[in-house]
């Protein structure tokens, strides 16, 4: 307890997780959406066909129903990219010296933090779509439960294992502090990443 | 004392009347298994085939027997005290040999069933870290050589600390906490009204569409139900349901009693041993460093009786999260411990006194919420049925004041007792508006923080956060987003600073 007797100078001279800059997805992740997106609608108008076709068969709709429920559909569908385009906009993760930070949303901004030390386990999962532009999804898992675990998606292969490669070394290395300050350079250069 | 001479050296069986045990367990196996089939068979059969059917019971329970036998015969254990490892071998065709290394065991509990009870006899369940659910069990084993096992298999923990045998022998005489029968009963009767009134308000539909039933089969007329409700049973109606509810309340009280009988906490080296059970004694370990989060709650009544009830979510099996499965925590709960008893249960597992310090306190939005989810909207909804949708709904406007005035109350306490005091070694969550919470957290026991905050919070400086540990998340809402941001900052800096263990 007597190391920190200045606790409310100490709270202002912390590093601010607040101010960090966040590093965005990977633009080709937006194909991958939209790859899917596209899967989705063609399910929708099929869907959305073959229900209102069954139903009205025999019942005289004039073509003007059709446009109408057409209008109605692509709206929705636009709306979809239009939120998808948002959520992926506001997308962006940072690795700082000791931490992971995610953050995501998109009428609320969530920041999940989760401390190097209190990794469970790592996963890099590659999609078959993600795979075609050479992105990975990293995957990180704590003890605190489904809702903590994290799951980053766009980010470049390479990257992604690299990333994978600097967590797992900081695994239960309660003791390695060396390690951890070998890392740092490491850290500092995947923050710096000329992407942005 | 011939209990000090004791090892599990060598392979071993178990306590021989362990073939009752494992008869009744094959047995219970094999109904569950297959009482679906035996059902229609014998729902199916002819009245003629009585004798076949016997028959039939006696082969099946014969061959279940033999199967008892053979599994008690085949299934040893032992300790390999080289490789420190536990050993067990089972299985009747294919064996199986299963070892577990003792720095891989988590909890050892001793229990009893009533079967076991009957015969005089404990079964020993070891909990492992990692493979998820592969629980091991001993089925049939005396208290003694259980006791003795049970200690060698959590030997290993105290091997550094040199606890002479008889030292651990006189501690274990002496429970540190007690709940008496009177505290229970405290308890029982001033807690559960939601668990008893949803019981009431179930059985209450069900009477209700069976009257409905009747009613409609009968023919009766509207008019005349009402007329007949109004008039004679509006009395007979509430007796009913004040007999109802003494009876739920009842049922809630003996259960209480029953399950949390002769609760005992016994320290026992650097864990907590915890006993209770009036008919089945449960016996559970905790071990202060897997508490996760701890938490108390009393409301009105029990403050006025000193009683409370006490929470402890701790951590278990944390690999089995590599499987893909949700980590699952495990609750021990003890009910009826006084203030004392709290401090001294908090003093044991924190070893430092638990004390409040800087308070955050939520933002009015948080009424605002409260007035919207839980006032206007289901107001207007009643109000809207009323009026466009059925009349007779209109006879039911008079309870808005009353619901306005009870939920209003509700969200005013939930708002001043919604609260969050942090001082360096606790984060501590006090909540609700009639059941007082208070759930205590250590900053090192947190694994990951998560923010939020809505885009229209943004101006006035408002958001939500959680905490997510091992036993649970706390969340905290409405909070002063750029104080509270840097209590995440220090919290951060807590856990990536220290090199405390979570576990």
């Amino acid at each position: 307890m007597q190391d920190f007797t200045n606790n409310s100078v100490d709270l202002d001279l912390l590093p601010k997780y607040e101010e960090v800059p966040f590093l965005p997805i990977h633009k080709k992740y937006w194909n991958v959406t939209v790859i899917n997106l596209l899967i989705f609608t063609v399910i929708i108008f099929i869907a959305t066909a073959i229900t209102f076709v069954s139903v009205y068969q025999n019942s005289k709709v004039g073509v003007g129903f059709y446009v109408l429920i057409l209008v109605f559909v692509s709206v929705f569908i636009g709306l979809l990219f239009w939120l998808n385009r948002i959520a992926f906009k506001k997308r962006g993760y940072v690795v700082r010296e000791k931490d992971v930070l995610y953050r995501s949303g998109i009428l609320s901004t969530t920041t999940t933090i989760i401390p190097f030390n209190r990794i469970q386990h790592i996963a890099v999962h590659e999609g078959m779509f993600s795979r075609m532009y050479g992105l990975a999804s990293l995957e990180i898992y704590t003890a605190g439960g489904n809702s903590s675990d994290l799951s980053i998606s766009g980010i470049e292969r390479e990257k992604a294992y690299a990333m994978k490669e600097l967590l797992m070394k900081n695994l239960n290395t309660d003791i390695g502090k060396s390690i951890i300050k070998e890392n740092d350079n490491h850290v500092a250069e995947s923050t710096s990443d000329p992407e942005i | 004392m011939n209990t000090e001479t004791k090892t599990f050296d060598k392979p071993q069986r178990q306590s021989v009347v362990g073939i009752v045990i494992m008869f009744a367990d094959t047995l219970q196996k094999f109904v569950r298994a297959s009482w679906v089939p035996l059902a229609i068979m014998i729902y199916r059969m002819p009245s003629d085939a009585l004798l076949y059917m016997i028959f039939g019971v006696v082969v099946i329970l014969l061959l279940i027997g033999v199967v008892a036998y053979l599994r008690y015969r085949n299934f040893t254990f032992f300790l390999d005290q080289n490789k420190q490892e536990f050993v067990i071998q089972s299985g009747i065709l294919s064996k199986k040999r299963l070892s577990i290394g003792l720095d891989k065991i988590q909890q050892v509990n001793i229990n009893q069933n009533i079967i076991q009870k009957l015969i005089g006899v404990y079964s020993l369940d070891v909990d492992t870290a990692g493979s998820g659910g592969k629980e091991v069990s001993i089925r049939a084993i005396d208290h003694n050589s259980a006791q003795i096992l049970k200690s060698k298999l959590l030997e290993r923990e105290t091997t550094n600390e040199q606890v002479s045998d008889s030292e651990v022998v006189e501690e274990n005489q002496k429970p540190i906490i007690k709940i008496s029968l009177s505290s229970l009963l405290k308890v029982g009767l001033t807690s559960n009204y939601g668990r008893s009134l949803a019981i009431l308000l179930a059985f209450f539909f069900t009477i209700y569409d069976n009257v409905k039933d009747f009613v409609e089969n009968e023919m009766l007329t509207e008019e005349q139900i009402e007329q007949y409700i109004v008039k004679g049973t509006m009395l007979g109606f509430m007796t009913v349901f004040m007999v109802l509810f003494g009876l739920t309340f009842l049922i809630n009280l003996i259960r209480t009693v029953i399950r949390y009988f002769d609760l005992e906490i016994v320290k026992q080296r650097n864990s907590l041993l915890i006993s209770y059970g009036l008919f089945a004694k449960k016996n559970t370990l905790l071990n202060p460093k897997k508490a996760q989060i701890v938490s108390y709650s009393q409301n009105f009544f029990q403050q006025k009786m000193n009683v409370l009830k006490m929470k402890i979510k701790q951590a278990s099996s944390q690999q089995v999260k590599e499987d893909g499965k949700k980590n699952e925590s495990s609750v021990i709960e003890i009910p009826g411990a006084d203030t004392a008893e709290r401090d001294n249960i908090l003093h044991v597992i924190y070893d430092k006194i638990v004390e409040k310090g800087m308070v955050f306190n939520p933002n009015y939005r948080y009424v605002l919420r409260g007035i919207y989810f839980g006032l206007l909207f289901p107001i207007a909804v009643v109000l809207i049925l009323g009026f466009f949708v059925n009349e007779e709904i209109k006879t039911y406007f008079p309870f808005i004041g009353l619901y306005v005035l009870i939920v209003g109350l509700l969200i005013y306490f939930g708002f001043k007792n919604y609260r969050l005091f942090v001082n360096n070694d606790f984060i501590i969550k006090k909540s609700g508006a009639w059941d007082v919470e208070h759930q205590i957290i250590e900053p090192h026991k947190i694994q990951a923080i998560t923010t939020k905050q809505f885009f229209w919070h943004k101006p006035s400086d408002v958001g939500h956060i959680i905490l997510h540990t091992a036993g649970g998340d706390v969340s905290f809402r409405f909070a002063n987003f750029s104080e509270i941001n840097k209590q995440i900052n220090y919290w951060l800096y807590q856990v990536e600073s220290s090199n405390k263990h979570w576990m």
